[in-house]
């Protein structure tokens, strides 16, 4: 997978948080993933267009409500329905910035779905390798998972 | 001064409220699609502004920004849109069927607030 793919991402996440959430976050090493990982919430966007695939925000529950309280300004401590609405609109906006800087290609995304639940597994398609950018910072770790698929492969 | 929310997202439409309610805007109507807020502008026919977002289920805000300037009743209402639509050809394209403002998601508090002022004249 090209790089221009996977920075749009990594550059749209720490400017989201800094502007919507005023928290600072540090992305790690990207590593292809080998293993699904286990997670609490996952926020996922579908990619058609010239290339296409999904992105997957996961995050382990600690971190979703630290994330979630700083995204809305007010303490969050149930791990409910709202939680998922608000994962699933931070990845919205993350992924439909990233847009604007996948230049040269036409991409649309879908609405976001939400998975909620302990130590779930999001597999994603087999032909495609994952990227993933671990992201580290006072709300704690999350992981973003990228797979595209270029459209004439 | 009563303002339309239309967001698919309860969470966007908070942060909005929460934004709002601290410039003293304290008379928000919800939407979550757009055919959602022509309903609710026909049930509330003071509305003086509406905060549209682009991508939601049903109607999106493109087609419902084209409905309220199609309308004699609310076309003189000034809608902003507020979405993650950051490309110019979606931002032209939204003025051209008549957007007031246009704020691109991710947005902080005092970007909000400095374009509500500017278009109320607050």
């Amino acid at each position: 997978m090209k790089a221009e793919y996977i920075n749009p991402f990594l550059k749209s996440t720490i400017e989201t948080f800094a502007t919507m959430l005023k928290k600072k976050i540090v992305p790690g090493k990207v590593y292809l993933r080998l293993e699904p990982h286990n997670t609490d919430i996952s926020g996922v966007i579908g990619l058609s267009g010239d290339i296409r695939g999904a992105v997957v925000m996961a995050y382990p529950k600690e971190t979703a409500l630290k994330v979630v309280s700083a995204f809305i300004g007010e303490a969050v401590t149930e791990f409910d329905a709202s939680v998922s609405d608000a994962i699933g609109e931070l990845a919205n906006i993350i992924i439909g910035y990233a847009k604007k800087d996948l230049t040269g290609i036409s991409i649309s995304i879908s609405l976001p779905s939400v998975i909620r639940g302990a130590n779930h597994l999001v597999d994603m398609p087999k032909n495609a390798p994952v990227v993933c950018i671990p992201f580290s910072g006072e709300c704690g770790d999350f992981v973003i998972e990228v797979s595209i698929i270029e459209k004439d492969k | 001064m009563k303002i339309l929310l239309v967001d698919d997202s309860s969470t966007m439409r908070r942060i909005q409220a929460n934004t709002l309610n601290s410039l003293g805007y304290t008379e928000l109507v919800q939407a979550e699609d757009g055919s959602d807020a022509l309903k609710k502008l026909a049930e509330n026919p003071d509305v003086a502004l509406v905060l549209l977002d682009w991508n939601m289920p049903n109607m999106n805000g493109l087609d419902c920004l084209k409905a309220i300037k199609a309308s004699p009743t609310t076309k003189a209402i000034p809608v902003m849109m507020v979405t993650s639509e950051a490309e110019k050809t979606k931002i032209i394209e939204a003025v051209q069927a008549g957007a007031s403002n246009y704020l691109v998601k991710p947005f902080d508090a005092d970007s909000l607030k400095a374009k509500i002022t500017a278009l109320m004249g607050g």
